[in-house]
């Protein structure tokens, strides 16, 4: 499979007050097209990090990065705009939908800054928001008026809505009850077996399971790493054992 | 004392809190500061200016022990009954009689212009208890051709050392600056008349030649009695004039009239300033109860959290004001202190172009009260703008305001034709419409006061047509004064039929009492050609018993157009309807207009004496000037003494023949002693010929430079203002909406997509704000420029708008606004996506 990210002794650092924190250590990885990657580890370890860095949305202290051919690790802000506006898709813990517009409009806001096509953008947003359940009285509720399973498939489709190359996650189940965390999650599945590239941070299991390669991080670097088949609610307990035993050995 | 002590904590606490608030809003807080200090100067400046010129005035003339009242007259007018008079008036302290040497129809080089006016001389020798001079800056020149100026005449570029030339078309006079001395009498040009100072040689050699004339100077033990006094004495030697001769040489001035000559500038410029300060008051109070509302807003969670933790709504309310009224009292004490060093600099630049000096209490009681007075109207506004956060219950507030039914609409939708930035800014303008209803009320303050500033230059500086208007007199081209024995329409005959003359009007002016009030008579050939005297209500005259009068005499007087007025010239009296009102910045708007029949009722067998001079478009008036003073043999030869002496003498027998003999015009040359000695007649025929523009910069050009100044200083800080208010709102925008703009950077919006999306949802209420400013402005700068300007005559001021340079100044402001708004929305570059979402 093709390779969408390389990482090249990555390093990020945050400076508070003069005290250096050493968040991401030399870490080499790669991000192949189609894989679900789940990155887990406990709090502290730098997943939300490393999610920012891949996806362009911070810049790394020192290391390389590489999205296919292009280094973007030394892209300023407005490169490294640019390649998240044709490239990436962002998911957010907290949603983030704009407040001040409607849900239909806020899958505009993202769409029409890479297609001027307005007709087809919008019918891509309307067909996007139907298959994640949400009907077309619901393309013109304001944000407030969205339960958070619902705003969160709003922020998908937002994600969405460019056909990214990869879209990252940061624990898009973290604010919603286990029912819309479910919803949310076979949005996730579903993208992703249709090809869709996935990485997503996340400290819940249920969550993992859902992912075809798991890696662990502790203290800044992947200390461990697990494989497996695409997602299906067959053999469900096999699965979730085997993402129990690996964690366990992580020292989850 | 249990309860007290509970308020004194919680005032303690609340003081606290507002304290880190305003560190955490530094840059708002110190924005909010500067608008403060700013108004709290220009209003302490402009209302010390205002309370202080009049009396500086009262204090140098009490210094030099000035004049109250002056009038001057031919010497031979002057009667014993005069003194009798004065002598018997017990409101009069002290009187002196005294010899002056009085030119009436000389002009020098002033100011860019030449300036006409009575120039008086004295000898510094002799000079009386009143009107006591010191002499500053002197320089040693010789006796003879030494002359003392006004201080006045210094800041008009005169250094001593150097020459100054009193002269007309047959006369000239040179003399060596040799010192300056202040005055408080006749000291500046517009006055009605200069006076300067000569040594006793120079005094005798002037008056041997010129003739004296009488100076009666008056001081009352009131300074209230001056005006009553004057108008009585002048009133009492006009009826005992002899002939219009003797009457119309009988001129002055009294104390308060003097005093509006020297500080009407002053107290222009104070009330411009003044005015201009309680637009950015008012822009100012929006700004606090904007942002009170906005912080309120933006921090309701943490008035849900105290609300929960058992702060009290008061408590809240407290720490909301607290902060603005602190910010207030900063600022107001930076005012104070601006104001000690704006103050002497902007009232020594005004008293120094007065030829004054300027000295000014330390009036810590105006500064005290006037910031106390901003202060409590701060208190009031933050009081009742923070009352808002009472209205959040903590269960409310927690929530941040969400409520149960949300009736919004989405405005600008994304899937309708238009730009994707023109949209999302559309979408931010109606998120945000209480802060762009401040931003419209704000820059419409700014635009009115800037186009305000810039219709008074345009009219007053560099377009002066309007100007002239007002100046309420007649302002051809040219001006000739025809002599008395000649019929002036022959004169006018010859000159219309000289290339480049456009048209020709004969006029005259005159001395007149309109129901005691004495006041100055225009009067036409012919009104319909005039071109710069106007009326604002009714008409011209046309009879001989109608009469146009100014408003300010309308006012005092209690008329109005077809009310009856009575004019008197030396005793004789009539009664003429009242046709028109006009306006005139001359003798204070004490001016009326005759028809010439209606003047000739007054005085019988008077003739019209000036000719009015209108020149084609492209003719040169210097040269004209030149043409008409060669044809009337005005120009002036330098020859010996004995050639003019001949001359002299030869010119007398020429005009006895033509009074006597009724000889109309003749070419005559002598010879004597080898020279030969040629004139004609015609050179009787004028003896003047005045360049009115050049004479008219001069009366301008104080008026022009007072006006420059104020025009930078409105345009410089509306600037400022614009620049601050935008650097706050967008500066707020940024924090309050940091997420927002961290969720555009994420989806990949850059630097400047987000910049130009800032900067255009603001655009919006900037053209409207400058659309609601101009037209306000067009229609209000005349009302307030009218009452400024009442002091010197003007009662309907009409600004001439032109509509491209008012749009010019529109758009000038929303340029400048949107570029920075786009160079403060540039701080948005310096943060990642993830710096937005993350902080």
């Amino acid at each position: 499979m093709k390779t969408i990210i390389k990482t090249d002794k990555l390093c990020k650092t945050f400076s508070t007050g003069g005290v250096q924190q050493h968040v991401i250590k030399n870490m080499d990885l790669e991000i192949k097209e189609g894989d679900f990657t789940i990155l887990m580890g406990s709090s502290g370890s730098g997943k939300s990090t490393l999610l920012y860095a891949l996806s362009g949305m911070d810049q790394p202290s020192m290391g390389k990065i590489y999205f296919g051919e292009q280094e973007i690790s030394t892209f300023r802000n407005d490169q490294l705009a640019l390649f998240r506006r044709m490239n990436c898709g962002f998911v957010f813990q907290n949603i983030y939908l704009l407040d001040n517009m409607n849900v239909l409009d806020n899958i505009l806001t993202n769409g029409l800054l890479v297609s001027e096509k307005k007709k087809e953008i919008v019918s891509r947003a309307k067909q996007l928001l139907l298959r994640v359940g949400l009907t077309e009285e619901d393309f013109k509720k304001f944000p407030a008026s969205l339960s958070g399973g619902e705003a969160q498939r709003v922020g998908i489709v937002r994600a969405l809505i460019n056909q990214p190359k990869i879209v990252f996650a940061d624990e898009p189940t973290g604010a919603l009850n286990s029912a819309s965390g479910k919803d949310v999650l076979d949005v996730f599945t579903e993208v992703n077996q249709t090809g869709q590239s996935i990485v997503m941070v996340t400290h819940d299991v249920k969550t993992a399971l859902r992912g075809n390669r798991i890696l662990y991080m502790k203290d800044g670097t992947i200390q461990g790493e697990l494989h497996l088949e695409a997602y299906t609610t067959n053999n469900l307990d096999a699965r979730r054992s085997k993402v129990q035993y690996f964690l366990d050995e992580m020292g989850w | 004392m249990k309860r007290l002590k509970m308020k004194w904590s919680e005032k303690k606490r609340s003081f606290r809190i507002a304290c880190l608030n305003m560190k955490r809003r530094k840059g708002a807080t110190i924005s909010l500061g500067i608008m403060i200090s700013i108004v709290v100067m220009f209003l302490l400046v402009g209302t010390k200016i205002m309370l202080d010129i009049n009396s500086n005035f009262d204090r140098q003339a009490e210094e030099i022990h000035s004049a109250h009242d002056s009038i001057i007259m031919m010497k031979k007018s002057y009667q014993e009954s005069f003194t009798t008079y004065l002598q018997e008036d017990t409101r009069i302290e002290e009187f002196e009689v005294k010899d002056v040497v009085m030119l009436g129809d000389a002009h020098i080089t002033y100011d860019g212009g030449l300036l006409s006016t009575y120039f008086l001389f004295e000898n510094l020798e002799e000079q009386g208890k009143m009107n006591q001079v010191k002499i500053e800056e002197k320089c040693i020149v010789s006796p003879e051709e030494a002359i003392y100026l006004p201080m006045v005449m210094k800041t008009k570029g005169f250094k001593a050392g150097e020459t100054i030339t009193f002269e007309n078309d047959v006369w000239s006079k040179t003399y060596t600056i040799a010192g300056f001395f202040r005055s408080t009498n006749f000291g500046i040009e517009n006055s009605g008349g200069l006076r300067f100072y000569l040594n006793k040689e120079g005094y005798k050699k002037l008056y041997l030649e010129k003739g004296l004339s009488t100076e009666v100077l008056i001081r009352c033990k009131d300074t209230k009695d001056t005006t009553p006094v004057y108008n009585e004495f002048q009133t009492f030697i006009k009826e005992h004039m002899q002939n219009m001769n003797e009457y119309n040489a009988v001129w002055g001035c009294e104390y308060y009239l003097m005093k509006t000559a020297y500080t009407f500038m002053g107290l222009m410029g104070a009330a411009v300033i003044m005015g201009f300060a309680f637009i950015i008051a008012i822009i100012t109070l929006l700004v606090i109860r904007f942002q009170i509302h906005n912080n309120i807003d933006h921090s309701i969670q943490k008035i849900g959290i105290l609300g929960a933790l058992g702060y009290q709504s008061r408590e809240i309310v407290s720490v909301f004001s607290l902060e603005y009224f602190v910010t207030g009292v900063v600022g107001a004490i930076i005012g104070i202190g601006l104001s000690y060093i704006v103050t002497p600099a902007f009232g020594s630049a005004l008293m120094n172009s007065n030829g004054l000096r300027w000295s000014s209490n330390m009036a810590i009681g105006m500064d005290l009260l006037i910031s106390v007075g901003i202060l409590f109207i701060v208190g009031m506004i933050t009081r009742l703008s923070a009352g808002r956060a009472k209205q959040y219950s903590p269960q409310v507030a927690l929530t941040q305001g969400m409520k149960n039914h949300s009736f919004r609409k989405n405005h600008f939708p994304l899937d309708k034709k238009g730009s994707l930035t023109f949209h999302l800014a559309g979408k931010e303008w109606f998120q945000l419409k209480k802060q762009n209803i401040m931003v419209v009320l704000c820059i419409a303050g700014v635009t009115f006061a800037t186009v305000f500033a810039c219709l008074l230059y345009t009219s007053f500086v560099s377009d002066i047509w309007l100007l002239k208007k007002m100046l309420g007199m007649e302002l051809a081209d040219i001006q000739v004064k025809v002599e008395n024995q000649v019929d002036p329409y022959e004169v006018q005959k010859e000159i219309a039929a000289m290339d480049g003359v456009r048209k020709t009007n004969i006029g005259g002016v005159a001395s007149a009492y309109v129901d005691q009030i004495a006041v100055t008579v225009n009067t036409y050939e012919n009104y319909d050609i005039l071109e710069t005297e106007n009326v604002y209500e009714g008409r011209f005259c046309e009879y001989d018993n109608e009469v146009v009068i100014t408003g300010v005499m309308a006012k005092q007087l209690h008329k109005s157009i077809g009310d009856v007025v009575s004019v008197s010239i030396q005793g004789i009296t009539y009664e003429y309807i009242i046709t028109g009102i006009t306006q005139a910045m001359s003798d204070s708007g004490r001016v009326i207009k005759l028809t010439k029949e209606g003047f000739k009722k007054l005085v019988p067998g008077a003739e019209l004496q000036e000719c009015y001079i209108y020149l084609e478009k492209g003719v040169s008036r210097k040269e004209f000037i030149q043409e008409l003073k060669e044809y009337f043999g005005l120009k002036k030869e330098k020859k010996t003494e004995q050639y003019e002496r001949y001359k002299e003498i030869a010119e007398e027998k020429i005009r006895t023949m033509m009074a006597i003999y009724g000889v109309t015009e003749l070419d005559y040359s002598i010879c004597v002693d080898g020279q030969i000695i040629s004139g004609n007649s015609r050179s009787y025929k004028i003896h003047e010929v005045i360049d009115v523009y050049e004479t008219g910069q001069s009366v301008m050009s104080s008026i022009q430079s007072m006006l420059r100044i104020v025009t930078l200083a409105i345009v410089f800080v509306t600037g400022g203002i614009i620049l601050l208010l935008l650097t706050m709102i967008i500066r707020m925008l940024l924090l309050r909406k940091r997420k927002q703009y961290g969720i555009l950077r994420s989806m990949g919006y850059t630097t400047k997509e987000l910049m130009i999306q800032i900067a255009a949802s603001l655009l919006p209420s900037v053209i409207i704000g400058v659309i609601t400013g101009t037209i306000f402005c067009c229609f209000l700068a005349g009302p307030i420029t009218t009452k400024i300007l009442s002091a010197a005559g003007i009662s309907n001021m009409q600004f001439a708008v032109s509509p491209f340079k008012i749009i010019l100044v529109g758009v000038f402001i929303v340029l400048f606004a949107f570029i920075i708004a786009m160079l403060q929305a540039r701080k948005v570059r310096k943060l990642s996506a993830y710096e937005l979402l993350t902080e």
